[in-house]
């Protein structure tokens, strides 16, 4: 392994709703190019963790790293040029704008935006971007739905194009929440292939999953979590046949 | 040309310029209750200038409109990090201050304003307007435009794609006061005389009527919105004191019928808001999105 | 003197109160403004006054003014709030404010743009209480403010409604499902907001012993500033600003200049907005992290 080893770190990270624990001392690295699960049942606090370390919801104690950077106390939108990026779970579109203004919005933090902006004439970069834009379209099977309002994508879509909104920030750790979430099961399937394809290219991916089955079948690492605290973690083969998870879900 | 018909196409067009102005803060999905403070901030700025040091009408419009881009950056920076609601009080307080201050400042001639300012020409208002308008060509053109449709479509995916929302909301919003202090600038050198009170709320609810009567969506929506509001007081005059209350009614059908305003595609399929509203189970009708924490 | 001034402010911020009370309440149940409550409370003032002038008891006009104030609300609710939709979250404040030029126009229409003045009640009594002097319209405000306020309090603290009212504000997705009728609980809270509006809008005219069409805006304005200062939705933030922007106005008045009285008012917000943006009570008006 690279001497970068653990792109995202999280460490005794505590967060308190109204006083209930969401979040009680956790810790989690993880490492480069893979893909790290995180699963537990509902009100585990997996949505929270995910919050946490893209800025959505600061915690009360402890500290997150990107690349040893220490980025707890920055907003969202300043990790985002660092490198980390998320999707939400129940879809965040522009939905009365088209879909290649969706991905373009997806590259706002690598492009020129200001006033400069205005020149009617595009730059060499800008033209970059744009073709850019297009190919993600055709790899996310968008370009037939170019220029339709995001709204009137049907669900699966929408999905496919928050992801490639995503992705046009290019990331170097893409958070997803609840990718499968209301997917077929051909849905899931693709998305299965992609998260593949995309750890091929060397993206390190945190995922916040139910399915087990898709857990199983992408992650390289899983971290079970239960109460706010972390339960166990390890490889998906181990743990998802582990007596602790069967016991969080099912109780005993 | 007759006096009065340039008269009348005076008005239109700085009518027109003010819905343009306006229009630029509500693209990124803002609205100001109090916009009437930067028309009164140009207009007392250009005036001071033209006035007091003699200054060529167009000078003294470019420093009005800095001047209210500083203010409008200001009450923008203030309002802009906080809610929606916020930013209603504040750039409503905003306008009430404004008036005031002018009022007790003796230096403009306090509550009688100053006097005997000229020089608006149709030159002067419709290539200002030109200006304008190339401006917002190349904006709805261009990623800053994007971004400011990104904020008013959805601030958090806006913040999930990293744009930093309150720095572009303040700097549209500040673009905004720029214009609409130039529109004042001319509109008081038009009308020779003004005084704080010419730049109350009325005149502001007259500025968000202009912009979202028209449309909000494309900012040529505005400045048709402004021509209509422009034009029809004049075969209407026979209002007189029915005046205000038909204005009032407008805003409270339009809200109804229209929020998005007269140009534009409607909200989304499956009829308008009242329509949808009526279908709905009276009980259950409160829905909010929200996020789901843990 | 000091003492007589305390006094007066803290009546005047009585007054403020109920309208701020008023606001928030809306703004509590549905997370909206409605700008109209100013016009509302003028209205209902106007009703009270000339009530009062046909020489009616000022009880009578009292219940007449609140029940305006009440009716006025829930017309206002209907145009402004009911039908419009949620996705422009400033559609009905631009509807609201449309309202209140309309309520507006219509006084100055029906009764003319002159101010009105309000009769004095209980013209005999003068009550000294050492450090200051009461009035009996003075004694009349204190009063019916104070029981509104705490009867506001207890309302929603001890009663169904009041719950309902409070759990509204707090999700009312949540509360829907639990089978409270959202839609008659947010039409009772403008209703009470209303009743507040009008109340206040006879006992600042009594104040004045007068009234004109055009103190609508200015108690919308006042309110507004109280709103910032106490903190957007929250009750008690709202009745304390009210308190101390009263009688901060009284005393620049009495020892500064009344010139300023608006000025160091709007200092204030300005200083709050910078320093505290949630108010001096405020959970969090929405103050999102942001860069």
């Amino acid at each position: 392994m690279s001497p970068l080893a653990e792109l995202l770190r999280v460490t005794a990270v505590t967060k308190r709703f109204q006083g209930v624990e969401a979040l009680a001392d956790i810790d989690l690295a993880v490492q480069e190019g893979t893909v790290h699960g995180v699963v537990g049942p509902n009100g585990a606090g997996k949505t929270t963790l995910l919050n946490v370390m893209s800025g959505y919801v600061r915690p009360d104690a402890g500290r997150i790293e990107l690349a040893g950077r220490d980025i707890t106390r920055l907003t969202p939108q300043l990790r985002v040029p660092l490198g980390l990026v998320r999707t939400f779970q129940n879809i965040r579109l522009y939905g009365g704008l088209t879909v290649l203004e969706n991905v373009l919005l997806g590259q706002h933090t690598r492009a020129r935006t200001g006033l400069r902006s205005l020149w009617p004439f595009p730059t060499p970069q800008e033209r970059a971007l744009r073709a850019e834009a297009e190919a993600a379209l055709e790899l996310f099977e968008l370009a037939p739905y170019r220029s339709r309002r995001a709204a009137e994508l049907p669900y699966g879509l929408q999905k496919q194009l928050e992801m490639a909104r995503a992705m046009a920030a290019r990331p170097r750790v893409l958070l997803l929440d609840e990718p499968a979430a209301g997917m077929t099961t051909d849905g899931r399937h693709a998305l299965v292939e992609r998260l593949h394809e995309l750890r091929g290219q060397g993206l390190t991916i945190v995922v916040v999953e139910h399915d087990m089955d898709v857990i199983a079948k992408v992650c390289d690492h899983v971290t079970v979590l239960n109460f706010g605290r972390t339960l166990t973690e390890g490889p998906p083969a181990v743990v998802l046949a582990g007596d602790e998870v069967r016991t969080a879900y099912l109780g005993t | 040309m007759s006096p009065y018909a340039e008269a009348v196409l005076l008005q239109v067009g700085i009518n027109v310029l003010l819905a343009l102005g306006y229009w630029i803060a509500v693209s990124t999905g803002k609205y100001s209750f109090g916009h009437a403070a930067f028309m009164a901030i140009g207009a007392y700025a250009a005036s001071m200038l033209t006035l007091n040091f003699a200054w060529p009408l167009p000078v003294a419009m470019l420093v009005a409109a800095v001047v209210a881009a500083v203010a409008g950056a200001v009450i923008g920076w203030m309002a802009l990090r906080l809610s929606l609601l916020y930013l209603a009080i504040i750039t409503f307080i905003f306008g009430q201050l404004v008036e005031l201050l002018f009022a007790q400042w003796d230096y403009v001639g306090g509550a009688t304003g100053m006097i005997g300012m000229t020089g608006t020409t149709l030159t002067l208002v419709y290539s200002s307007i030109a200006v304008v308008v190339v401006y917002l060509v190349l904006l709805t053109r261009s990623r800053l435009g994007l971004a400011y449709a990104a904020i008013r479509e959805d601030e958090r995916a806006a913040t999930a794609s990293g744009l930093r929302i309150t720095r572009i909301a303040v700097g549209a919003f500040a673009a905004s006061a720029a214009v609409t202090g130039v529109a004042g600038a001319l509109a008081a050198h038009q009308l020779m005389i003004i005084t704080p009170s010419l730049f109350g709320p009325q005149q502001a609810l007259l500025i968000i009527l202009y912009c979202v009567l028209g449309g909000v969506q494309y900012f040529w929506g505005a400045a048709v919105g402004a021509i209509v509001l422009s034009v029809l007081p004049i075969w209407f005059e026979w209002l007189n004191d029915w005046y205000m209350i038909v204005y009032g009614l407008l805003f409270v059908v339009l809200m109804i019928v229209r929020p998005q305003g007269l140009i534009g595609r409607s909200e989304r399929s499956g009829g308008g808001p009242l329509l949808r509203r009526l279908r709905r189970d009276g009980a259950v009708a409160v829905e909010r999105e929200r996020e789901p924490v843990g | 003197m000091l003492g007589q001034q305390l006094f007066n402010g803290v009546l005047l911020g009585a007054t403020f109160a109920l309208v701020a009370l008023g606001f928030n309440l809306v703004v509590g149940a549905m997370d909206r403004l409605n700008f109209a409550l100013g016009e509302t409370a003028m209205v209902s003032a106007v009703v009270g006054a000339v009530l009062m002038e046909t020489g009616l008891p000022f009880a009578v006009a009292f219940l007449a003014a609140i029940a305006t104030g009440g009716l006025l609300a829930v017309i206002v609710y209907v145009a402004s709030f009911r039908y419009v939709s949620d996705r422009f979250p400033t559609a009905s404040i631009l509807s609201s404010l449309g309202m209140g030029l309309v309520l507006t126009a219509v006084v100055v229409k029906v009764f003319g743009s002159d101010q009105r003045s309000v009769p004095d009640v209980l013209a005999g009594v003068d009550l000294d209480l050492g450090l200051f002097r009461v009035s009996g319209a003075q004694l009349v405000i204190i009063v019916l403010a104070a029981l509104m306020t705490v009867g506001l309090y207890v309302f929603l603290d001890r009663t169904v409604w009041g719950t309902a009212i409070r759990g509204v504000s707090d999700d009312p997705t949540m509360v829907a499902l639990l089978g409270v009728p959202v839609q008659r609980v947010i039409l009772l809270t403008f209703t009470l907001s209303g009743v507040l509006a009008g109340a206040a809008g006879l006992l600042t005219g009594l104040a004045y012993h007068s009234v004109s069409p055009f103190d609508g805006f200015t108690s919308t304005l006042t309110a507004l500033m109280v709103i910032v200062l106490g903190g957007l939705g929250s009750v008690t933030g709202g009745v304390i600003a009210a308190l101390v922007i009263g009688v901060l106005q009284t005393l620049t008045v009495a020892y500064l200049s009344a010139t300023l009285r608006d000025l160091i008012v709007f200092v204030l917000v300005g200083i709050v907005l910078l320093v505290r943006p949630q108010g001096l009570f405020g959970r969090n008006a929405g103050v999102l992290e942001r860069v």
